[in-house]
């Protein structure tokens, strides 16, 4: 028997002491946490301010076996803190249930916090094992919790509604895109480069938007806008760009998916020039101690949309079009550059970075002034379009209209 | 460090006076030989055999003065009554009138006689001692005694009712061959030695059960089966001491090699053709008197895998279905563990919108989803076990019972979530795909264990859980062949017939360690097309020369 029972009382008490999952819960037991916001609290002992946005499962699910009427598929609660662990302990006063982050998908943090800075407001969440870090990180140009408290219909609670429109604006709008949150540290740690996070707004009557009714009616009250990058300095917030702004950062950054591009061809009227693969290059080179950004593009597009007589039949009139919609992205790239480099001084292009990856010894001698440099160094930016297809038809219709 | 091995059986050491007592009485009748007195050996017959009423014996006298006593004896009901009217009594009757056999003759030539002259039947034997008359006799032979001399002559006369060669219940196939073992040896025998005319199909007899005598036989192809196997085998079959064989499940517990595993170790087929298979490709198989189920040894994990029909069929559809099986083994054996360790430890790894209508069914359920699982699985037990045992008749309540109670009552009560009842049913029918039943009760088995692993250590425990099961399963052994033969040790050559069917004709050799002779096929079998021009020409050069 001993040849029996020492093997297995060895693996017995191996199991027993060096299992990691003694934290058995039940699925009862937990509240999953989808969306969670830090905001700037009004007292001074306790400056955070957390919020939460709770899935009600019972109400959610179409399968749920427990009945009753409509109610809320999101529950909403909030607590001040001195640190974000003992806010997510204190709110338990409030909830019959554990907090469960695993599921967590936005983190939003308020415009005023944010300016302030969120430099050591990070590493609860890297530290803690039951947080991902795959949540997207979006900042609120208000208040975070007012964006927690807005119903939207849809997905099945709004936090997943704004996780699933940052997915899928970057992949058909691209202009914006979603910051996860290992993103966010990768850029808080990485030299010569500032972060940069989704940003996101309530419009509307955000009083109304709280209710349920938001979501009965067929135009809300309120709804999420996301359309703005939030741009840091020094982990504080410092601006946002606008949507055409946020698109030339997101060419730079390689994030665009696709996108539609617009081409003047005559008085209000456009052809519009589908961007379907796009690839950016980005190349830093330092001569005679200038520092040199080369932005490189080259994308492929089709052609959704001729609002004028066109006849694009002719080789000519497609490299004039490609030529056109490179001047575009150019332009838009070129005022994005110039507005994190003039008015905001703020790399987040990661123009730092790039020149440590070109010429580590000249980085190393001017990085603490990097700064200053970064301001007045040149960008070159140089876009390279195809024009694959031209869809259903050649010519616009509008040549086929032979009125006087 | 060996876990769960068991390679040395432990002999439980008897008393030798008592192994002696045994043995004395259950050879009572051996070496014991006839009286000369034909009326004293009648006598004797009826008073061991306790005057049972289906032994039935007819004094005549034969011989050209009708001098010489004698008596057949034989078991009403096993015996053929015809046969033994037409033959046998017709022979001593009609011919012994042509022959001097008058009292007093010497007993050998009169044996001679008999067995040469008189009785027109093809299988005659010689009985020279009581337990060879009684072995005969309850085999349905029929026993021929004479006045005066102490050897019986045994007639083979077996003929009772069996059932015929049906189609075998337990594993039908789409395309294949129909027929299956019955309860009767020689026909299964014969149903074998049919597939295989050849002079190398050896058969080797034996009789096991000191009570029953129940008819033994071991088949092999000499020459491809492995001799240390095969002695091995009988070393193992001649160790065997037991009162009754009904089954060959009786045989197998005595020969397997792992006693204390879930896992079976021999293959059990109600199928002639499988037995073939495995025939040829180097086992042996044991044909067991009174039961349609053909042992097979040595077997491999893989073995209980494969269907006949993944080689009737073609071999991309044959692979297809053979992985499907693997996966099915580990649904039925995994899926509700990994239910429980989810819900319960991992919740981060289900996808979002899943959790949240998973979290939704279990509001208000009031047990643990451990304590859910293993509710409903042992009820779906339960519920098989009962449709199993019931009459056909009243199968059909179970059904509605199972299904209805079961599967909607039970989640409109609150009682247990939907899902655990999808994830009850996916395991219940993933458990029926394995075309061996011994192997699907292994998982049934295991399954629980799986579960309470799950429920103590979450995927942890699962992971432990299937390192202890592969470290079990590579410790096994079947008759000297390690179990996971070709998975560890890894076989390339082997691999071509495990986890997918390669084609016939790729299928060179036989398993290693199991077959002798390992070389199946010649060169150059795979199909080859013939150009268009030689089917062409041979035609077109016929019209030619007609022309």
């Amino acid at each position: 028997m001993g040849k029996v029972l020492r093997p297995l009382s060895i693996w017995l008490i191996c199991t027993a002491l060096l299992s990691g999952c003694w934290d058995r819960v039940e699925l009862t037991e937990i509240a999953i946490v989808i969306g969670m916001g830090i905001d700037k609290s009004d007292r001074e002992d306790e400056p955070l301010h957390l919020s939460f946005q709770v899935i009600n499962a019972g109400e959610v699910s179409q399968g749920g076996t427990s009945g009753g009427g409509p109610g809320s598929p999101a529950a909403y609660y909030e607590v001040n803190a001195r640190s974000i662990s003992e806010g997510i302990r204190k709110v338990s006063k409030e909830v019959s249930r554990t907090l469960f982050f695993g599921h967590t998908r936005v983190l939003v943090l308020g415009k005023e916090l944010a300016r302030k800075g969120i430099n050591g407001l990070m590493d609860h969440f890297e530290r803690d094992y039951k947080m991902r870090t795959n949540f997207f990180v979006l900042v609120a140009d208000g208040k975070a919790t007012d964006v927690l408290k807005t119903m939207s219909s849809l997905e099945k609670t709004p936090a997943i509604f704004i996780d699933r429109s940052i997915v899928q604006s970057e992949r058909d709008l691209g202009t914006d895109y979603g910051v996860k949150f290992i993103d966010l540290m990768q850029s808080i740690t990485s030299e010569g480069m500032e972060v940069v996070a989704g940003g996101i707004h309530v419009e509307g009557d955000i009083k109304a938007g709280n209710s349920l009714t938001n979501i009965e009616q067929i135009a809300p009250a309120s709804k999420f806008i996301l359309d703005n990058i939030a741009v840091f300095k020094n982990e504080k917030l410092v601006g946002f760009l606008s949507p055409y702004e946020s698109r030339g950062l997101a060419w730079v950054k390689d994030k665009v998916k696709s996108t539609v591009m617009n081409v003047h061809c005559g008085k209000d009227s456009y052809v519009g020039i589908e961007v379907i693969r796009s690839k950016t290059k980005l190349k830093a080179e330092v001569k005679n101690n200038q520092p040199k950004l080369l932005i490189e593009i080259s994308q492929e597009a089709n052609i959704s949309e001729v609002m004028c007589d066109l006849d694009i039949t002719k080789p000519a009139v497609i490299h004039e079009l490609e030529k056109k919609n490179e001047e575009v992205i150019e332009k838009e790239i070129n005022k994005m550059i110039a507005k994190v480099q003039k008015k905001y001084k703020t790399d987040v292009i990661g123009f730092g970075y790039q020149v440590h990856k070109a010429d580590p010894d000249y980085w190393r001698k001017h990085k603490h002034s990097w700064r200053e440099i970064y301001v007045d160094a040149p960008v070159e930016v140089k876009v390279k379009t195809r024009i694959r297809r031209e869809g259903l038809r050649n010519k616009s219709y509008k040549s086929d209209i032979h009125k006087e | 460090m060996k876990l769960f091995t068991n390679k040395k059986r432990k002999q439980v050491k008897k008393n030798p006076q008592i192994e002696e007592q045994e043995k004395k009485e259950l050879e009572l009748y051996s070496g014991e030989t006839l009286y000369t007195d034909l009326q004293q050996n009648l006598e004797q017959i009826k008073s061991t055999l306790g005057n049972s009423n289906d032994i039935i014996i007819r004094q005549f006298r034969i011989g050209k003065r009708w001098h010489l006593d004698a008596a057949i004896i034989y078991t009403d009901g096993m015996a053929d009554s015809d046969l033994i009217t037409n033959s046998v009594m017709n022979s001593f009757l009609k011919e012994s009138s042509q022959k001097n056999l008058d009292s007093g003759i010497d007993e050998n030539t009169l044996i001679e006689v008999i067995k040469n002259e008189v009785l027109n039947l093809v299988d005659i034997h010689i009985a020279n001692d009581w337990k060879g008359l009684y072995l005969a006799l309850l085999s349905g032979d029929t026993v021929v005694l004479f006045n005066g001399i102490t050897q019986a002559i045994t007639a083979d006369t077996k003929g009772w009712d069996a059932r015929g060669v049906e189609e075998p219940t337990t594993s039908t196939v789409i395309r294949g061959p129909k027929d299956g073992f019955t309860e009767t040896f020689r026909i299964n025998t014969s149903l074998i030695r049919r597939r295989i005319r050849s002079p190398k199909l050896w058969l080797e007899q034996r009789k096991i059960g000191e009570v029953s005598q129940t008819e033994i036989g071991i088949m092999y192809i000499k020459g491809i089966a492995n001799e240390g196997v095969l002695s091995e085998l009988r070393e193992r079959l001649d160790r065997i001491n037991i009162d009754l064989v009904l089954e060959s499940g009786y045989i197998e517990k005595f020969i397997e090699d792992e006693v204390y595993s879930p896992f079976p170790t021999i293959i059990y087929s109600e199928r002639p053709d499988v037995v073939v298979a495995n025939l040829v490709e180097g086992r042996i198989a044991i044909v067991v008197d009174g039961t349609p189920f053909v042992l097979i040894v040595p077997a491999t994990f893989s073995t209980f895998f494969q269907s006949p029909e993944d080689y009737y069929q073609r071999f991309d559809f044959g692979s297809f279905v053979r992985l499907i099986r693997y996966l099915s083994f580990l649904i039925a054996l995994l899926v509700p563990a990994i239910y429980v360790a989810l819900t319960t430890y991992h919740q981060e790894m289900i996808p979002t919108p899943l959790l949240i209508s998973l979290a939704a069914q279990r509001e208000g359920v009031p047990f643990p989803a451990i304590v859910e699982t293993v509710f409903m699985e042992i009820i779906f037990e339960i519920l098989r076990e009962a449709g199993l045992r019931m009459p056909k008749a009243i199968g059909n309540a179970i059904s509605i019972v199972g299904a209805l109670v079961i599967g909607d009552a039970a989640v409109n009560a609150g009682l247990v979530s939907p899902a655990i009842v999808i994830v009850v049913a996916l395991t219940a029918i993933s458990s029926f795909v394995s075309p061996a039943f011994s192997m699907g009760l292994a998982v049934r088995l295991l399954r629980f264990v799986a579960i309470l692993m799950a429920g103590t250590l979450g995927l942890y425990g699962i992971t432990m859980f299937l390192l202890l099961l592969l470290l079990h399963l590579c410790s096994m052994r079947s008759f000297g062949v390690p179990y996971l033969q070709g998975i560890a040790p890894l076989n390339m050559i082997e691999q071509q017939d495990i986890f997918v069917r390669f084609p016939l004709w790729m299928m060179k050799k036989r398993p290693s360690l199991i077959a002798q002779d390992r070389i199946r096929l010649g060169h150059d079998q795979g199909p080859q097309k013939p150009s268009l021009e030689k089917i062409w020409n041979q035609k077109g050069g016929k019209d030619n020369g007609d022309g």
